[in-house]
């Protein structure tokens, strides 16, 4: 009974594990998206580190001269940040409006088809 | 059912090593279906150990004595409630325990990957498998838990009468799990450096793992600190012992670890450091493992011994060396994103932190290996005992505390002198004042009054932050509970973290307040006498003798008096196992937030004499408490925050002048 149950179980197993190899993989199990994920933390960062800086002001901590240095530098960094996400963010605009074209296109190309039907079908 | 057990066995490993392979072999050939698939198998693998675990325990309640491990660890006079202690209360279940709780955690780290770790998540599979291969192949080829004895014994041996206590259920997972749980860390830093990352990609990762493994080591060390208090019958909860020093020696860099990283994480600083800490960390962990299992100094945790120690030495030397190799070979693309600015800030403060947890790391192990060392070169063993480490370490750990007093005081980057002084004001006046107090209640030397002064100093530091933040808050227009509660929640890992400092002072003011103002006292006495120390006065009643089958317990009945009134009536006693000739010590103990009133009786005469020793141990009950404190610092400080970045970075195109 254990030795049926545990054939069992390894045929289980080696089915799961061949399952990738039988279906295309999906998009989530592919990585690449390095880009904005490295944007967004170094935009969390920044964020973060603002917040403490305003903090350790309020707990007199930093004095106004430290807090008017590491401010200017913070938001220089902000907005070399911003633009950095704005340029992927274009880049995806720029895909996105070439694949809604693709689709636009397809979409005539069956339209005209349903239209004119060929003459043998 | 023993054959299902060894055959999820066999099945894990071979997923185990299958999913190590096809994720290095996966990526290197960018085969990602392979990737996947390794990852399944990385999935299956625990699932394959839950049901070997199924399959012991289930051995254990219904006593199959045929098979050898659940025979020599359990009998049919075992109090069922005692099974899952007898599950890893020898070698081989507990390397089965350690090999599920790791391929579990590793399961879920792989499952929960964020994206910024995804590109090294095969490298990362590949180390977690590794190690999950080491520990399977060791249980399947020299610590199988379901080998079958020829012929079954009508009964068991017995599970170790030192494990027949509550703390039993915790103390030897938890830190097991602490232990093993480095891994995870450990394999996130080796993986980032195997896909060749440059940046800060593991940093949130590893944090989040190691703040995680550090609480649960936290509280296996204090259980088992609480177990040795009450069961070892010495009086003490820490005696420096190799194996318990084994079990700090991994805790003091990943302390440090969980520092730094945070500089790592705020200012891309630190980056060789972080990596070289979670190395060595997850060297002592495996040191630790080697020490439990057949390390070549007695202790008093001599039934987690086995002869496959060298096997954890080996393992410990190919990982150790391997990751260093990999580390030197990144050495150059390790580089840190800033400088320190000042030697007056919190970075720093992070850094002499560091520095103060390695140099009590090493004194730790130069205390470890002397005995070793001194064996080999000069043919004598000498033991290095508890004076050397109060000596040596106290020091440190003093300085420690000054620092954790010190740091939450500093920003980030740079701090004048005047303002770090205006901010430590009321901080060392609440510390002199403190030690005053000690010195007037009648502190032992100036070492204990200067002990409760730091704390105190501390403890004020920390204080002084939040109030200062609420009040801040407060005025804005909020009210005092919600300005502290969103004080909190508005950075969670430094305020988390100063709730587990809290923590770390409440360790340090009862290991004061226990090494400095203990009284001890032995006494001979006969029912109806009396015995006095301090304020207590105790009298013996008599003595009750109770045989169990597997056991003779001998019990006295003592009755405590403070200042003339009845307070307690205890039963202190031991059990002896006459299977393996052993006593476990069961101490009576009264408990306050002051001091404990402990007693331990034994020698117990036919003419009804008996002899008990009593100690005051004071402030013994924060060592305790301690532990719930850090466990909640450090859930305070892994509650996800939300995000609000970028409506907050928008904000600043809009209004850049505003400050």
């Amino acid at each position: 009974m254990a030795l049926a149950f545990s054939a069992l179980l390894a045929v289980l197993v080696i089915a799961i594990v061949a399952i990738p190899f039988f279906r295309p993989p999906k998009k989530s199990d592919t990585f690449n998206p390095q880009d904005a994920e490295a944007l967004r933390s170094q935009r969390e960062s920044i964020y973060q580190a603002l917040q403490t800086l305003r903090l350790e002001r309020e707990l007199g901590q930093v004095d106004d001269r430290e807090y008017q240095r590491q401010l200017r530098e913070y938001r220089r960094q902000a907005a070399i940040a911003l633009r950095q996400q704005e340029q992927v963010e274009g880049d995806l605009d720029e895909l996105e409006a070439l694949l809604e074209d693709e689709v636009l296109a397809a979409r005539s190309r069956l339209q005209e088809r349903d239209d004119h039907p060929k003459s043998d079908s | 059912m023993a054959d299902l057990g060894s055959i999820t066995l066999l099945l894990s490993l071979a997923l185990a090593a299958y999913a190590a392979l096809g994720s290095l072999v996966g990526q290197w050939k960018r085969a990602p279906e392979l990737v996947i698939s390794a990852r399944y198998a990385a999935y299956l693998t625990p699932l394959m150990l839950a049901i070997s675990t199924t399959v012991l325990v289930s051995a254990f309640v219904t006593h199959n004595f045929e098979l050898r491990y659940v025979a020599g660890h359990s009998n049919l006079a075992m109090d069922p409630w005692l099974t899952w202690v007898a599950f890893y209360a020898g070698n081989e279940g507990s390397m089965l325990f350690l090999t599920l709780v790791f391929a579990a955690a590793s399961g879920v780290a792989v499952w929960r990957a964020p994206d910024e770790v995804r590109p090294a998540l095969p490298y990362t599979t590949f180390v977690l498998m590794a190690i999950t291969v080491f520990f399977a192949a060791v249980m399947v080829t020299m610590a199988n838990p379901f080998y079958e004895l020829p012929v079954a014994p009508a009964d068991g041996q017995g599970i170790n009468p030192l494990l027949t206590h509550v703390g039993m259920f915790f103390h030897p997972p938890m830190l097991m799990a602490g232990l093993i749980g480095l891994g995870i860390p450990f394999a996130f830093g080796m993986g980032h450096l195997m896909a060749g990352q440059t940046g800060d990609e593991w940093v949130d990762t590893a944090r989040v793992w190691a703040l995680s493994v550090w609480a649960v080591l936290t509280i296996g060390l204090l259980l088992g600190a609480w177990w040795a208090y009450t069961i070892l019958g010495w009086g003490g909860y820490w005696a420096w012992d190799p194996v318990e020093n084994a079990g700090l020696l991994p805790w003091l860099p990943l302390t440090a670890f969980v520092h730094s990283i945070m500089v790592q994480k705020r200012r891309g600083m630190f980056r060789m450091w972080n990596v070289a800490l979670i190395i060595l960390a997850w060297g002592f962990a495996m040191y630790g493992m080697f020490m439990n299992r057949g390390g070549p100094v007695p202790s008093v945790h001599s039934f987690g011994q086995s002869t496959m120690g060298w096997v954890f030495l080996v393992f410990l030397g190919v990982t150790v060396v391997g990751a260093f190799t990999l580390f030197f070979w990144r050495y150059s693309s390790l580089k840190s994103a800033a400088a320190l600015e000042s030697h007056l800030s919190r970075e720093a403060a992070f850094l002499l932190n560091n520095l103060l947890f390695l140099m009590i790391a090493l004194v730790t192990l130069w205390g470890v290996v002397y005995p070793l060392v001194t064996d080999v070169f000069r043919g004598v063993t000498i033991t290095v005992g508890r004076p050397y480490f109060d000596v040596v370490a106290g020091p440190l750990f003093l300085a420690l505390i000054i620092l954790m007093g010190v740091g939450p005081l500093l920003p980030w980057r740079r701090a004048s002198g005047q303002s770090l002084l205006r901010l430590m004001r009321i901080p060392i006046m609440v510390g002199l004042g403190t030690a005053l107090v000690s010195v007037a209640l009648g502190a032992a030397s100036f070492i204990p009054a200067l002990a409760f002064g730091v704390c105190g100093m501390a403890l004020t530091g920390i204080v002084r932050e939040w109030a200062k933040g609420t009040q801040v808050r407060h005025n804005k227009g909020e009210n005092y509970a919600l300005a502290f509660t969103r004080l909190v929640s508005s950075n969670r890992p430094r305020y988390g973290g100063y709730i587990a400092h809290i923590g770390i002072i409440m360790v340090a003011f009862a290991a004061t307040g226990s090494s400095f103002y203990s009284l001890q006292d032995d006494f001979s006495l006969l029912p109806g006498e009396r015995a006095v120390l301090g304020d207590y006065e105790m009298e013996y009643l008599g003595s009750t003798t109770v045989v169990k089958s597997d056991r003779i317990e001998q019990r006295a009945d003592v009755i405590l008096y403070k200042n003339g009134e009845v307070v307690k009536q205890l039963q202190p006693g031991y059990a002896f196992y006459p299977s393996f000739s052993m006593a476990a010590t069961r101490a009576g103990i009264r408990q306050t937030p002051v001091e404990d009133l402990y007693i331990l009786a034994s020698e117990f005469s036919e003419d009804g004499r008996a002899l008990f020793r009593l100690h005051i141990n004071p402030l013994i009950m924060w060592l305790w408490l301690a532990g719930p404190v850090m466990v909640f610092g450090t859930v305070v400080a892994l509650w996800p925050e939300r995000q609000k970045a970028a409506v907050a970075i928008s904000t600043l195109r809009v209004a850049p002048a505003a400050a």
